[in-house]
């Protein structure tokens, strides 16, 4: 069951980023990004409002944190603005690749600063999956997609 | 150019998660998404304030397609979920898995009104590597 959760999950994301992307040509970019964040804020703020999951005791630490902490949210509009731009101009799974690939890499060399040493069998399966994108390219012979409707 | 720039933004992906994780350990994961869609939306508030646009709403698309933040929401409750009964690894390879499958059952059927782009030998023989390498790495 919960497999299958994790599955879709994937699937999930890719919606969410097609149809914010479509969003965005419709209303604007930066309008676009304001629904997003505006209908995340609406749920997680009903869940606050009738404290639904257990909220107080985070609220206590908020002061804990250091700045940096809370700067998720403003990289998440950066990544959206990225993102709404090149979907369209893309097919989507290249842009699902590409963020895959640019994810990894990042999420190595961070592993690599923080924890100092960096596994085989993790650099083998990148480069893996770049083999794989780049055959997929050379021999797709990639067209760039273009969702004109919504341009 | 839009590959290196949505490269670009999977880099910004890894290190919002960090950021994000370090703060669900602070306070907590309900707390912590609640916290950075409410700072997302008074930066990007400001950014809409800064620049003189009005909050648009427009008809032609169909009403749900405004609530995109419900999904980012449940992905994270979803996630949250998955991470406790079958580990982080096998989450992540599922997720990554989907979201492969997804975007190829997209392009190949041209949703949302996208050009299609057929699965031919060469997308399977690609993904077979790309299947592999994300087993490896995770």
């Amino acid at each position: 069951m919960y497999y299958l959760i994790a599955f879709l999950v994937g699937g999930i994301i890719i919606f969410q980023m097609m149809m914010n992307s479509i969003l965005s040509c419709k209303v604007g970019k930066l309008n676009g990004i304001f629904y997003n964040f505006f209908t995340g804020t609406l749920l997680m703020g009903i869940f606050f409002v009738f404290n639904i999951t257990n909220f107080k005791e985070g609220l206590s630490k908020i002061s804990d944190g250091q700045i940096w902490m809370f700067a998720g949210g403003i990289l998440g509009i950066l990544i959206l603005s990225i993102c709404n731009y090149a979907i369209p101009r893309m097919t989507a799974v290249y842009v699902t690749l590409f963020i895959m690939i640019g994810q990894l890499v990042t999420g190595n060399i961070m592993e690599y600063i923080i924890i100092g040493n960096i596994s085989m069998k993790k650099i083998l399966g990148c480069t893996l999956i770049l083999t794989g994108v780049m055959y997929d390219m050379v021999m797709g012979k990639v067209k760039k997609s273009k969702a004109e409707q919504y341009n | 150019m839009e590959g290196i720039m949505i490269l670009g933004s999977g880099m910004l992906i890894a290190i919002m998660l960090g950021i994000n994780g370090s703060l669900a350990n602070l306070v907590g994961n309900n707390m912590s998404v609640f916290l950075i869609h409410f700072t997302g939306l008074i930066v990007i508030c400001l950014g809409i304030l800064l620049k003189g646009e009005k909050i648009k709403y427009s008809k032609e698309l169909p009403f749900y397609f405004y609530f995109t933040g419900f999904l980012g929401v449940s992905v994270v409750a979803c996630n949250v979920a998955t991470f406790k009964n079958i580990g982080i690894s096998n989450t992540i390879a599922l997720g990554l898995t989907g979201q492969v499958f997804f975007s190829a059952l997209i392009d190949h059927f041209g949703l949302f009104n996208r050009e299609k782009n057929k699965i031919g030998l060469h997308k399977i023989i690609g993904f077979v590597f790309i299947f592999a390498g994300i087993y490896l790495v995770v």
